[in-house]
Parts: C-alpha cells; sequence; structure tokens
C-alpha cells in the first residue's frame, strides 16, 4: 500500500515538474514572490509594525527590488499596502520589516546583521553561510530551484515568531524546535 | 415483510388461526410498517441531502487542504504538497485530491489505487462542484494573504444507487432486527391477552368434553377481556344452574315414570285378577246351580220318597245359601270399595258377637267334621260396632278356617283383651299359608288356589271383605302361618275406642240370658212372591218367633192394625203398593210407630236404602234374604226394646 502511494506521488511529481517550470521568471522573481510571502508566515512584535505601510528594504540586488515594485502595489500585507525600498547602505534601513541582503552585500554580512542589532527585522540573506551570520532566512539554490532555511533562533532573538507553515517547508531549520 | 426469521420461530408459535399468532401477525406487521415508513421517509431526506452534505464535505475537506497546502504552493514545495495531499488518505470517500498552479496547470496530486489521475490542466471552475458519473469534483481556490496561489481539487465518490443499496442493506438488519425484538417483546407481553382466552377455551373445550359445568376460569381483572372472562364464568354458572334444575327434574320425572309404571303394573295386576275374579263368579254362580236343578228334578218325580225329598230340599237350601253369601260379599265388598258402606252401630256383647259369626260356618264346620273350640274372656266385654259387619268379618274368618282345613281338623276361636284393645283370634291347623302368599293375601281377589279342592270354591274376596270392614271400625286383621301344611291363624284387631267402658257388668249381666232363649216376638212378612214370603216365615217361625204372612202391601196395614206385630218384613216391590209406601203409610197409623220395619230389596243400591230410610224403614236387607240376619236383626230389636234404655233403632 505505502509503496503503491509512493510510487503514485513520484509520478505525480515527476509528471507535474514541467508545468511549474513554466512559471518560473528566473532566480529573482522567485525571490521577490517569496520575500513578500514571509510577512504571511513571521510576526512581528505589534509596535514593529507601524500603521502606514509595511516595508521591505533591499540591499543590492536591483532585479528583486524591480520585480518587487512590480508585483507589491497589488498585495497588502498584513492589512497594509506594501512597499519596497532600495538600499544603498545598511544605515538607510529605517523601519523596515524586511531586510534582504543581496549576494553583493555576502561579504559585509556580519557588520550588516550587526547594524540591525536586536531591531525586530526579519533579515533575509542568499548567502552559503547566511544563518551562520546571524540571518534568520537565508535562501539556498537546489537542483537549480529556490529553497530557503530558516533560523530560529536568530527570529526570536530580534522578537520575530515564525510559524510551523514556513518552517515545514523549509530546507533546514536552525534552532530550539529544528527539526532538520 | 421477510418471512425467513419468522418461519424459523414456528415452532415456538400457535396454530396459525390462534389469537396469540393474530396478535403476533398484528405486532410485526405493525412493526415492520412502521419501521418501513422511517426507513423510506430517512432515506428520502437522505439523498435529498446527500449532495448538499457531501459537496460541504467536501468544502471543507478542500478548505483544510487549501490551508495546509498554501505554504508548500507558496514556496513551491511540491514535495510538502504532496505530503499535505496524501493525507487524504484517511478520508476513504475522496479519490483524488490535487492542487493546480495559478495558471491551471497539475503541480501535484494524491490518487488513491486504481483510480483515474487527474487531467493536467483544471478540468472545472476554479470554485464549486461537478457531479460526474458516480463521482463529484470540486474544486476551491488556495488563497494566502489574500493572494491566489493555485486551486484544490478533489475527485470523491458520489454514487447514489450504491447509498441507496446501502441503506437498504441497513434498513433490512434494522428491520430483521426490530421484528425480531418485536417478536420476542410480544410473545411477552400478548400473555396478558392471550392468557385469559386460553384459559376460558381450555375451560370450555373440557366443559364441553366432560359435560362438567362446574368448571371455571379464573380470574382476570377489570379490563374488556376480565369482563369477558366473568360472563363467560357467569354464563357456566347459569348453565350449572339450568343443568341441576333439568337434572332434577329428570330424576323426578324418571321417578314419576316409575310410580306410573308401578301404577300401570297394579292396574295391570287388578285387571288380571278381575278377569279371573270374573271367571270365578261364573264358575261358583254356576256351581250351585246343577245340585239345584238336579234336586228340583228330584222333587218332580212322583214317585220320589219322603227322604229323595229331604234331601233334596236340603240341597237346595244349601245351595241357595251358598249362593247368597256369595253375592252378600261381593255386594258389601263393592260398597267397601265405593266408600259406600256405613256402619250401623250398636252395643253388642263379644260373646253375641261370636255365636253370631259361628253360626252361619256352622253347616261347613259340622259337614267335615272339624272341632271348634271358643275360648272367650270370663268377663263380660261390650263392643261398639256394627254387630252385622263385625260378625259377618268373623265368621269369613271361620268359613275360611273350615274350608283350608282338611276333614276333622280343629278350629279355635279366642279373644283376649290386649294394650291397644281386643284380639280375636281365628286358628286352624289347616293347610296354611305360603309366604309368597302373604303380601297379597287381603287385597280383593286373591285366592289361595291350586292347593285347594275346587270344589271348596270361593270368590277370594272374603279376607278383603274382613280388611275392609275392620278398616271402617278402625281395626286391623293380620295373618300368620308356620308354612304350608302348619295351618294358620288370623288375628282380628279391634281399638280400644270400640270397647264400651264401664259397660262389663251391664253386658256380663246381660249375657246370662242365653242368645237363643232372648225374647220371642210377632212377626210379619210381606212378599208378593209366596215362596219366598212362605219359606221366610218358616225359617223365622223355627226362631221360636210367631209369625204372619201377607202378600201386598194393604194386606200388610191390614194384618198390621189387627194383629200389631212387633216387626214387619217388607218386600219392596209389590203390585198393589210399592214397600215404601206401605212403610209410610204404616209409619202413619198409630200402632205403627214403634214397629220394626225392614226392607226387602234385590239391589243393595246406597239410593234403596236412603229411600228406604226416607220411609220409614229401621233396616234394610238385599234378597236373596238370610234369615239368620234377620233373626239377629230382631233378636237385636227386642233386646234393645225389652232393655232398660228403652228402644233402640237397629239397621242392615
Amino acid at each position: 500500500m505505502k509503496g503503491i502511494l509512493v510510487g503514485a506521488l513520484c509520478a505525480a511529481v515527476f509528471a507535474c515538474c514541467p508545468a511549474f517550470a513554466a512559471d518560473l521568471h528566473g532566480e529573482e522573481e522567485v525571490e521577490a514572490a517569496f520575500l513578500y510571502r514571509f510577512a504571511g508566515y513571521v510576526e512581528w512584535p505589534a509596535e514593529a509594525v507601524p500603521s502606514q505601510e509595511f516595508t521591505i528594504a533591499v540591499l543590492g540586488d536591483d532585479n528583486v527590488v524591480q520585480e518587487l515594485q512590480r508585483i507589491l502595489p497589488q498585495h497588502q500585507l498584513k492589512n497594509r499596502p506594501a512597499q519596497v525600498r532600495r538600499l544603498r547602505r545598511i544605515e538607510d534601513l529605517g523601519d523596515s520589516q524586511i531586510l534582504f541582503v543581496g549576494p553583493q552585500f555576502n561579504d559585509e554580512l556580519k557588520s550588516v546583521i550587526a547594524h540591525i542589532a536586536n531591531r525586530p527585522v526579519l533579515v533575509v540573506t542568499s548567502s552559503d553561510h547566511g544563518l551562520e551570520e546571524g540571518s534568520c532566512v537565508n535562501f539556498l539554490f537546489i537542483d537549480r530551484r529556490v529553497r530557503f532555511e530558516v533560523s530560529t533562533t536568530a527570529a526570536e532573538h530580534v522578537g520575530l515568531r515564525v510559524s510551523a507553515e514556513l518552517l515545514s517547508v523549509a530546507v533546514r531549520v536552525q534552532g530550539d524546535k529544528s527539526h532538520g | 415483510m421477510d418471512e425467513t426469521p419468522v418461519s424459523s420461530f414456528a415452532r415456538f408459535l400457535p396454530a396459525p388461526n390462534s389469537v396469540r399468532a393474530k396478535l403476533i401477525r398484528i405486532v410485526l406487521s405493525t412493526t415492520a410498517i412502521a419501521l418501513i415508513v422511517a426507513a423510506i421517509a430517512l432515506l428520502t431526506y437522505d439523498l435529498s441531502n446527500y449532495r448538499q452534505s457531501v459537496v460541504s464535505g467536501l468544502s471543507a475537506e478542500a478548505g483544510i487542504l487549501a490551508l495546509s497546502t498554501a505554504p508548500a504552493v507558496a514556496f513551491d514545495d511540491r514535495a510538502v504538497a504532496l505530503r499535505d495531499l496524501s493525507a487524504m488518505q484517511a478520508r476513504a470517500a475522496i479519490r483524488v485530491a490535487a492542487v493546480y498552479g495559478t495558471g491551471g496547470k497539475l503541480y501535484a496530486f494524491y490518487a488513491r489505487p486504481g483510480q483515474r489521475p487527474p487531467p493536467d490542466t483544471l478540468p472545472v471552475p476554479r470554485t464549486g462542484a461537478q457531479t460526474r458519473g458516480n463521482q463529484i469534483e470540486y474544486a476551491q481556490p488556495i488563497i494566502n494573504n489574500g493572494e491566489m496561489l493555485g486551486t484544490i481539487y478533489l475527485r470523491a465518490t458520489y454514487d447514489i444507487g450504491a447509498r441507496v443499496r446501502a441503506y437498504l442493506g441497513i434498513f433490512t438488519l434494522v428491520i430483521l432486527l426490530g421484528m425480531t425484538v418485536a417478536l420476542v417483546s410480544s410473545m411477552a407481553l400478548q400473555k396478558v391477552i392471550t392468557e385469559p382466552l386460553d384459559a376460558m377455551a381450555k375451560v370450555a373445550h373440557q366443559v364441553i368434553d366432560r359435560r362438567d359445568y362446574s368448571l371455571r376460569a379464573g380470574s382476570f381483572g377489570r379490563d374488556e377481556i376480565g369482563m369477558v372472562v366473568a360472563a363467560f364464568n357467569n354464563m357456566l354458572d347459569e348453565v350449572e344452574n339450568r343443568e341441576k334444575a333439568l337434572q332434577a327434574t329428570n330424576s323426578a320425572l324418571s321417578a314419576e315414570i316409575g310410580v306410573r309404571e308401578s301404577a300401570e303394573a297394579a292396574l295391570r295386576e287388578a285387571d288380571r285378577r278381575k278377569d279371573e275374579f270374573l271367571a270365578t263368579l261364573a264358575h261358583e254362580l254356576r256351581n250351585p246351580l246343577a245340585p239345584i236343578r238336579h234336586a228340583v228334578k228330584i222333587l218332580e218325580v212322583p214317585g220320589a220318597t219322603d227322604q229323595q225329598r229331604d234331601w233334596s230340599r236340603e240341597v237346595i237350601a244349601r245351595q241357595v245359601q251358598r249362593m247368597a253369601l256369595l253375592l252378600d260379599d261381593l255386594l258389601d265388598v263393592s260398597r267397601i270399595t265405593r266408600g259406600r258402606l256405613e256402619l250401623r252401630k250398636d252395643y253388642v256383647s263379644l260373646q253375641a258377637l261370636v255365636a253370631a259369626a259361628i253360626e252361619p260356618a256352622r253347616p261347613l264346620i259340622e259337614a267335615k267334621h272339624h272341632t271348634l273350640e271358643v275360648a272367650l274372656p270370663s268377663e263380660s266385654i261390650e263392643l261398639e260396632v256394627d254387630p252385622l259387619r263385625m260378625s259377618q268379618a268373623l265368621s269369613n274368618l271361620l268359613t275360611n278356617a273350615a274350608k283350608y282345613t282338611d276333614a276333622g281338623g280343629t278350629i279355635r276361636v279366642s279373644a283376649a283383651l290386649e294394650a291397644e284393645g281386643l284380639a280375636i283370634r281365628v286358628q286352624d291347623n289347616g293347610i296354611g299359608l305360603s309366604a309368597a302368599a302373604m303380601p297379597s293375601l287381603f287385597e280383593m281377589f286373591s285366592q289361595v288356589d291350586s292347593v285347594i279342592d275346587r270344589a271348596e270354591g270361593g270368590l277370594g274376596i272374603g279376607l278383603a271383605l274382613v280388611k275392609g270392614l275392620l278398616a271402617l271400625h278402625g281395626g286391623t286383621v293380620a295373618a300368620s302361618s308356620g308354612g304350608v301344611g302348619r295351618g294358620s291363624e288370623f288375628v282380628i284387631r279391634l281399638p280400644r275406642s270400640t270397647l264400651v267402658p264401664g259397660s262389663l257388668e251391664k253386658v256380663a249381666e246381660a249375657a246370662t240370658r242365653p242368645a237363643a232363649s232372648g225374647p220371642r216376638g210377632k212377626v210379619l212378612v210381606v212378599d208378593d212372591n209366596r215362596d219366598a214370603a212362605e219359606t221366610l216365615a218358616l225359617v223365622l217361625g223355627m226362631f221360636g218367633h210367631e209369625l204372619l204372612v201377607g202378600h201386598t202391601g194393604r194386606e200388610a196395614i191390614e194384618l198390621g192394625s189387627r194383629e200389631r206385630p212387633d216387626a214387619i218384613i217388607l218386600d219392596i216391590g209389590m203390585p198393589d203398593m210399592t214397600g215404601y209406601e206401605t212403610a209410610r203409610r204404616i209409619r202413619r197409623e198409630a200402632w205403627g210407630r214403634k214397629t220394626f220395619l225392614l226392607a226387602i230389596t234385590g239391589w243393595g243400591q246406597e239410593d234403596d236404602k236412603e229411600a228406604a230410610r226416607a220411609a220409614g224403614f229401621d233396616g234394610h236387607l238385599t234378597k236373596p234374604v238370610d234369615p239368620d240376619q234377620v233373626e239377629l236383626l230382631l233378636t237385636n230389636f227386642l233386646n234393645a226394646r225389652s232393655g232398660p234404655d228403652g228402644s233402640v233403632g237397629l239397621a242392615g
């Protein structure tokens, strides 16, 4: 029974692969979509979210900025209008709720994260050692697909709560509630 | 509906037509109907709600799936999406679950083994349900944070036929179970109704079989059935009472039939005796005629000697006497039987009574050379009886004794005062009486026959007459015998009331005068039959009276006024004037007022007697007149007239 079931699932996966691949328009588009979707699975402290707008800050990756600029006007995040803020330097972060650090800043990750300190900002990186540098979510590329890993320790350190649903689709979870 | 479970109980069930079976059928059919109606209602309701409930169930499942697969779709994790979809494995009704991407392309799916996989593109609108054959498809969008991520697709079984079949199976089971429970419970509950009915039916059967109306069914409360049972019992009460009444009537009827049968037998017996009697009577009446005829012939012969003539006269006299006695007895019995005999009671001494009784029997006693012993008490006893009837009774016994004793026997007459009164015994050493003859001895027309010489004759009425006469006096007569050949004893018992108290001395005084030498008187005999008048006068003359003879009424009056007789014996049927008229005229004469008048008629009827009494007669005699009887009456009259207490009328 179980074998038959597994077989059916595998068949379904391979049958579906080409269909979903057609939706992908490159890494930046996927990363942009994931970025704003993360907002639905993370809770910020009430004081950390301003009443006017929900802001995603992007440091470095202009392609992601462009994609977000395309998507965000169509969506609300946390019942607020969403906006993207393009940063040249980390000091421009302001009261953003999500910070994406592009690969161009991977060498400065430590200083960038240090700058944030304890502020309730979901730091998303795209580095081989993102979580080790202190980010909350780190994009990975596996089988040419965008996946991500989550550090609940880092998130909780800045007062954020990551939902179990997000963890369930993460490639790796680092923290007390790690499940592999 | 299904008879199989019922028939498997068949051996526990009563006969198909019994009330119990009917009750069970009613309960079962009612239960079945109720269950079927409920099942139909339930099925209708369920089918009408089926699609809605299936759709809402799918909607719930799809909602859950949309939520659970949203992260996987959102972050493009197909494995997680598959894992979430395969949770539908637990939902048996759901055959296929799939996630389609925003473009309608199949992203991931779960299909049960053997199920057709979903098509590559979403086959249905993005939301809503659609039935296809025996399956239903449902689609629901995956929306996360207001963003539509894809569509959940579910395919589930939607087989109304199978559902109906499943329901029918369940209903069948439920109905069978319900009917089984109803059957078992009704078997227990029906006793409330069937037990009284059973008891009643059982009693009814027993009543019919045994005819025993004392059986009753028990009491069963006060409901309708209890009332029916009570009514049944009441009905049995009524039937039992009627049965008893009927039986009583039947036994009364059979008793009455028995009485009637014995009465009929008695009547037949009486009839038979009467027939025998008539034959005997004819014989007895005819018997004397031959010797009389012979004697008359001898008398008619001129050359007959005096001795022969004397013999002939004796024969005639004896035979006539015999016939007269016979007819007298017959008439008397007839009178007693009809209750027409009246006693003329008078005072008479025992000695006179016995003497008067012996006299008629004496010729027979002497003819057979019997020895007659008379033993009377030394004291004088006076009785108040009908002297004529009592001497007649006693004389009958003496005649019988003489008749039924071989020649040379001994006959003993004795009398004794007893506690109850006077007993007069007549004993003989004759042929005796058999025990078989005893019961009917004193009944009319019975006769001890076959042993005796027919020549002795007799009508068999003598003892009946004795019994009747004694009964009129309040007395009895009884017979006893040592057996055949050992003689017999007859006892007449007169009650104390017939004994005249304090008269012993007087009677004793009177008894000192011999009866034969009593007062003699002048007697006038009047009869148009010269022979009758002459012979009677001759006989009475021999008793010592002075006799006168007349042949008409006129002559009677003439002779009476001239001769002044003490007594006049008048024939009633005389040519010139009747005896009654003659008597009336005599009574009008001064000399005739105290004359003793005796009437002689051919008939002993009561109205004759009445007429005689009315005409002034003192007594009445039936032809042929017995001279001894006349003598007795005369003697009594003369005795009474010469006695201290003046004149006393006597009658016969």
